[in-house]
């Protein structure tokens, strides 16, 4: 049985919770990889992982952080150990799945998406992190080995360079900390 | 704090106001407007980020089948009672990593390929039975996510105004008048999604309320699972769900929450 909140989850239960997630990290390791099949791949992994590790699991409350945890640790193992090779954004955004991602009915959305996709990793990461994971500031830092200050330096350079290329002027410091 | 301080700090995290910044936007407009401008551009942001992920995959919800392997491929897990909640996960997470950096011996090899078989035969197993399973629904996703905070329906004092505008205001939604007093109130993440979780007294005991701006329903659904009866029912943007653990009339519970969103105002800011 596994804690959840004051109650407790029973495995049935879990599974519930954990294929609840699904779409969630799908999306998380799309962001994060910017393709669709490592990103099944990585969501796999941490599917099995945390089914393996179910007894371990105390709290249920704690689950989407955890699964979001291991979705990015997977994803920067798996481009560690098949060393992949850094991809041209033209092809990125050619791919067919890409290109699915980036439409929308409202052709601001498609751009901003866009932007995102071109955004260096370094501030791709935490962004989605924050935006989309609901990391805090501090946990950003510890997840991706930085000081705080130096996570509040990529996060308000993401937010100035998605404006910049989403056609929104920047703020009027560009010096960052 | 200077011009360029509060900037790079609204630039950096939107939603957050320290005591310190907020005593300087009271005091300046400029910085006041660019906070504006960035949290209205921080919700288009989450709104680009947040994918709708069965239509690039092609699939329809739910997608594939929860990996199961069995019992014994998974060892025992160590006793982590009386530990600090989070600190089991962080232990899983970091012992996983290591793990997965040791170099394999010619030894270990053969177990490995014998647990990758293992997990291979469980993954189709698991498939067979997952696949047989009624299709996940979205009322049955709504009651495992109120399983998961039972203490919620314990609750018997009111919720301070500021921390039910907070829980409003995340996810974009305003009540006007006509709901009960609301006990419980919190932002919980479901599909994708920050929505209100709140729960409401009436004189026949707590209902749960869940209001689900990004989930639409056609017409109204009554569902009872786990114990729970529920109502789904669409609202003019998306739908809103009511559930009790006693036998009541929904509909009027519904109703009241519907005519408060329908009722409501600009949503806060």
């Amino acid at each position: 049985m596994i804690e959840s909140g004051r109650g407790e989850a029973t495995e049935e239960q879990l599974a519930r919770l954990l294929e609840s997630f699904r779409s969630d990290l799908m999306r998380f390791a799309f962001w994060l990889s910017r393709d669709r099949s490592i990103a099944e791949d990585v969501v796999q992994e941490t599917m099995l992982r945390a089914w393996r590790a179910r007894n371990e699991l105390r709290n249920t409350t704690a689950l989407r952080p955890w699964l979001l945890t291991i979705v990015r640790r997977e994803n920067a193992r798996l481009y560690e150990r098949k060393r992949l090779p850094t991809v041209d954004l033209d092809e990125v955004i050619a791919n067919q799945d890409v290109a699915l991602a980036l439409n929308d009915a409202d052709p601001e959305i498609a751009d901003l998406r866009r932007a995102i996709l071109a955004l260096p990793d370094e501030y791709r990461e935490p962004i989605v992190l924050q935006v989309l994971g609901g990391f805090s500031t501090g946990e950003i830092a510890k997840e991706l080995s930085l000081t705080v200050p130096a996570v509040l330096t990529r996060l308000f350079r993401a937010r100035n360079k998605l404006r910049e290329m989403y056609g929104i002027g920047t703020a009027s410091t560009e010096e960052a900390p | 704090m200077t011009h360029d301080e509060a900037r790079e700090l609204i630039g950096a995290v939107p939603g957050e106001a320290s005591a310190e910044l907020q005593a300087h936007l009271k005091t300046c407009p400029e910085c006041q407007a660019y906070r504006d401008q960035m949290l209205a551009f921080d919700a288009r942001l989450r709104q680009a980020l947040e994918l709708d992920w069965h239509k690039i995959a092609g699939t329809a919800p739910p997608a594939g089948p929860i990996p199961k392997p069995p019992a014994e491929a998974t060892g025992s897990a160590p006793d982590t009672a009386g530990a600090d909640p989070t600190a089991p996960v962080r232990a899983t997470v970091t012992a996983l990593t290591r793990k997965a950096r040791v170099p394999l011996t010619k030894q270990a090899r053969p177990r490995l390929f014998a647990f990758a078989a293992s997990v291979a035969a469980a993954l189709v197993i698991g498939g067979v039975l997952w696949l047989s399973r009624p299709p996940e629904s979205l009322a049955a996703e709504i009651v495992t996510h109120v399983e998961g905070e039972p203490h919620s329906w314990e609750k018997t004092e009111p919720v301070q105004t500021e921390k039910l505008d907070a829980v409003l205001r995340k996810s974009g939604v305003n009540l006007g008048s006509g709901m009960q007093p609301v006990v419980y109130a919190s932002s919980c993440w479901f599909r994708g999604h920050y929505v209100p979780h709140v729960v409401v007294t009436t004189k026949d005991g707590p209902v749960t309320v869940m209001i689900l701006l990004h989930e639409r329903v056609n017409a109204a659904q009554q569902f009872n699972e786990a114990g729970y009866s529920g109502l789904l029912v669409p609202a003019t943007t998306g739908s809103v769900a009511v559930l009790s653990r006693t036998p009541m009339n929904l509909e009027k519970q519904a109703a009241s929450v519907v005519h408060a969103l329908q009722t409501a105002g600009p949503t806060p800011n």
